[in-house]
C-alpha cells in the first residue's frame, strides 16, 4: 500500500507539468489579450506595459519563461490583472478561505448524507424516503444558485438569524457551507443508500445476522464499510472541488475565495492566474483520489492495491 | 447471424422491470406531459394573444393573476409564454448536449477498451488529466472561437461532459472483451471494429442510453450556471435556466417577486427529478446483477 501511494505521488510532477501546459496554452490562445479591455493606453506605455510582462515575446519563450519560474521555486509569476501582485499570493490570500468553507461543507455533506443513506437503506418504508426525496430535489435538482439566494433570503434577511454576507466569524460560515454541501450530501446519500443495499444482501451480513449479531451493529459496523464504499469513491473528486471554491457560493455571499479566480482568470485572460488555478486544483484534485483509493482498501479487504 | 447476444438478457426483461419501478414510471409520464405541453403550448397561448416576447410595460412585475397566469416580469412579459419558450430550449440543451458527450465519450471509450494494452492506459490517462483541467476554460474558447449561438453551446456542453461517459463505456468494453462471444468472433477472423458494430454496440447501448438519462440534467443545470454568468443563453432567446437567474437576480429582501424564481425553479425541479428517476429506474432494469 505504501509502494502504491509513493508510487502514485511520483508520478504527480509530470501530471502537472501537462495540466500547466495545457492551461498556459489554452488561454494564450484565446483570442484577445490580457490588456485588451483597458482604457486605451498610449502606444509607448501599451508596449512598456507588454514588456514588463513579457508579452511581446513569442509564445514558447513565454512558456520556457513561465516553467522556468515554477521548476525553480514554485512562482506562478504576475497577475496580469491584479496590479503588483503576485499569483502565490492571490492564492495564499484565497485558498484558505476556500478550504475551511469547503471542509465545512464537506462535513455537513457527509453527516447529513451518509445517516439518510443508512436508514433509507435499512427500512425502505416511512418518513425517511420522503427526507430523501426533498434531499435530492434541493441537491440534485436546483441550480446552486436558487437555493444559496433562497437560504439567504430566508435565514439571512427574513428570520435574521444569521449574517448575510461576508467572512470572520463561525457564524459567516454556516449558510454557504449549507449551500455548497448540500449537493454533495444528496449524491452522498444516493450512493450509500445504493451501496448499503448491496452490501446488506452480501453472505457475510446474512452470517452476521445468523449468528446473532445485534441489527444495528450490523448495519454500522459491517455493512457500512462495504456499503460507504461508492461514496468514497465519489467523494475523492467532490472534496477536490468543493475545497477549491464556488465561484456562484462565493458570489452570492461575498467572500473572498478562490473559485471567483477560476471564472474570472480565463474572463480576464490572466494566464498566469489561471495557471495557478488549475495546478492547485489538480493537485487538490490527485491527493484526493489517492486518499480515497487509501480508505477503499483500508475499509475493503479484498482490495489491494498495486 | 444469429440473433443479437445480448448481456442484459432481452430488451423485453429489461423494460418490464422498468416498469416495475413507481418512480421511474412517474418520472416517465411528467417528462413526456412536460415536454408535449412545450411543444403544443406556444401555439396554443397565441390564441389567446399571449406571445413570449411582447413587452407590456404596463403588467411589469404583475403577480400571477387573471392574464398572466403565472404572472409577469420586469418587461411586462408573460411568464408561462416565456417558461414554455424557455422549456423548448432548456430541453433540447439538455438532449443535445447529453447525445454529444455520450457518443464521443462512448466511441472513444470503446476504441480504448478494444484497443487494451498500452493505448488503452495511455488513453484512460488523458482521461484522467482532462478532469483536472477547468471546464470554464473550454466554455469560453469554444464561444470565443464559434461566436455565442446556442449551437456552440451544445457543442461546449458535451464537451465539458464526455468524460465520465469515455470511462463508463471503456469499463463496459474491458469487460466484454474476454468474454466467449467476443473470443468466437476474433477466432472466426472478425475485426475490431466488426466486433466493436455487430456485437459490442448493442451491449454497450443501454448501459449509456440509462446514463443519457443522468447526463441531461447535468448539461441543464450546467447551462443555468452559464446563464447565471452571463455566458449562457442570450436574451432575447430564454431557457429555464436563465428564467430562474434572473428571478433570483429580481429578488430582494424589500420585494419579493416570488413567481418569477418558484416557477423557473419549479419547472427545472420536476424536470431534473424526473430524469433522474427515470435515468436510475433504467440503471437498475438493466443491472447484470438483477437479471432473472
Amino acid at each position: 500500500m505504501l509502494r502504491f501511494a509513493v508510487r502514485r505521488l511520483a508520478f504527480l510532477p509530470v501530471a502537472v507539468f501537462v495540466i500547466l501546459s495545457a492551461a498556459f496554452f489554452l488561454v494564450r490562445t484565446l483570442p484577445g489579450g490580457p490588456f485588451d479591455r483597458e482604457r486605451s493606453l498610449p502606444p509607448a506605455v501599451q508596449k512598456r506595459v507588454r514588456e514588463a510582462y513579457h508579452l511581446d515575446e513569442p509564445v514558447w519563450r513565454q512558456y520556457v519563461r513561465y516553467l522556468e519560474g515554477v521548476a525553480a521555486d514554485l512562482d506562478f509569476g504576475p497577475s496580469t490583472r491584479y496590479a503588483n501582485r503576485s499569483v502565490n499570493g492571490l492564492l495564499a490570500d484565497s485558498l484558505p478561505t476556500s478550504f475551511a468553507l469547503g471542509a465545512a461543507a464537506l462535513a455537513f455533506a457527509v453527516l447529513l448524507g451518509a445517516p439518510i443513506g443508512v436508514w433509507s437503506a435499512a427500512r425502505p418504508r416511512g418518513a425517511l424516503p420522503l427526507l430523501s426525496t426533498t434531499l435530492a430535489l434541493v441537491g440534485v435538482a436546483l441550480p446552486s444558485f436558487v437555493v444559496a439566494s433562497l437560504l439567504l433570503l430566508l435565514f439571512g434577511f427574513v428570520l435574521e438569524w444569521l449574517p448575510v454576507a461576508g467572512w470572520g466569524t463561525p457564524a459567516h460560515v454556516v449558510l454557504p457551507a449549507i449551500a455548497l454541501g448540500l449537493p454533495v450530501a444528496a449524491v452522498v446519500a444516493r450512493l450509500v443508500r445504493v451501496g448499503m443495499i448491496d452490501a446488506l444482501s452480501q453472505d457475510f451480513a446474512r452470517t452476521a445476522r445468523a449468528d446473532g449479531v445485534a441489527p444495528s451493529r450490523i448495519l454500522w459496523r459491517h455493512a457500512f464499510r462495504i456499503g460507504c464504499l461508492p461514496a468514497v469513491s465519489y467523494l475523492g473528486p467532490a472534496a477536490a472541488s468543493v475545497l477549491t471554491g464556488s465561484f456562484v457560493v462565493e458570489k452570492i455571499f461575498a467572500i473572498p475565495g478562490m473559485g471567483a479566480h477560476f471564472v474570472n482568470s480565463v474572463l480576464n485572460r490572466d494566464a498566469p492566474l489561471l495557471v495557478g488555478c488549475a495546478v492547485t486544483y489538480f493537485v487538490v484534485l490527485y491527493v484526493m483520489n489517492l486518499f480515497s483509493d487509501l480508505v477503499h482498501a483500508g475499509l475493503d479487504p479484498r482490495i489491494r492495491l498495486r | 447471424m444469429p440473433a443479437s447476444i445480448h448481456a442484459f438478457g432481452s430488451v423485453d426483461a429489461a423494460l418490464s422491470r422498468f416498469r416495475r419501478e413507481p418512480l421511474a414510471r412517474a418520472g416517465l409520464i411528467v417528462l413526456v406531459a412536460l415536454a408535449a405541453t412545450c411543444v403544443v403550448g406556444p401555439a396554443i397561448l397565441d390564441r389567446l394573444g399571449i406571445a413570449a416576447r411582447t413587452i407590456d410595460l404596463e403588467a411589469q412585475f404583475e403577480p400571477p393573476s387573471f392574464h398572466h397566469w403565472l404572472g409577469a416580469d420586469r418587461q411586462g412579459r408573460d411568464l408561462l409564454a416565456r417558461l414554455l419558450e424557455g422549456g423548448r430550449l432548456s430541453l433540447a440543451i439538455g438532449i443535445l448536449g447529453a447525445s454529444v458527450s455520450l457518443a464521443l465519450g462512448g466511441a472513444y471509450g470503446a476504441a480504448a477498451g478494444l484497443a487494451g494494452g498500452r493505448t488503452d492506459r495511455t488513453m484512460m490517462r488523458v482521461v484522467d488529466l482532462l478532469y483536472g483541467l477547468p471546464y470554464m476554460v473550454i466554455v469560453i474558447l469554444l464561444g470565443a472561437y464559434l461566436g455565442r449561438s446556442v449551437l456552440v453551446l451544445f457543442l461546449a456542453l458535451g464537451l465539458v461532459e464526455w468524460l465520465t461517459p469515455a470511462r463508463i463505456a471503456r469499463g463496459e468494453v474491458a469487460r466484454f472483451r474476454e468474454r466467449e462471444f467476443v473470443l468466437a468472433a476474433r477466432a472466426l477472423g472478425s475485426t475490431n471494429r466488426a466486433i466493436f458494430r455487430r456485437h459490442l454496440v448493442r451491449n454497450l447501448l443501454p448501459v449509456l442510453v440509462a446514463y443519457l438519462a443522468l447526463t441531461v440534467p447535468r448539461v441543464i443545470l450546467f447551462e443555468a450556471f452559464l446563464s447565471y454568468l452571463g455566458l449562457g443563453v442570450q436574451p432575447p432567446d430564454v431557457s429555464w435556466g436563465l428564467l430562474a437567474a434572473d428571478g433570483v437576480q429580481a429578488l430582494t429582501p424589500v420585494r419579493v417577486y416570488w413567481w418569477l424564481v418558484l416557477f423557473p425553479a419549479a419547472a427545472l425541479a420536476l424536470t431534473l427529478l424526473s430524469l433522474n428517476w427515470v435515468g436510475e429506474g433504467l440503471r437498475a432494469a438493466l443491472d447484470p446483477k438483477r437479471r432473472a
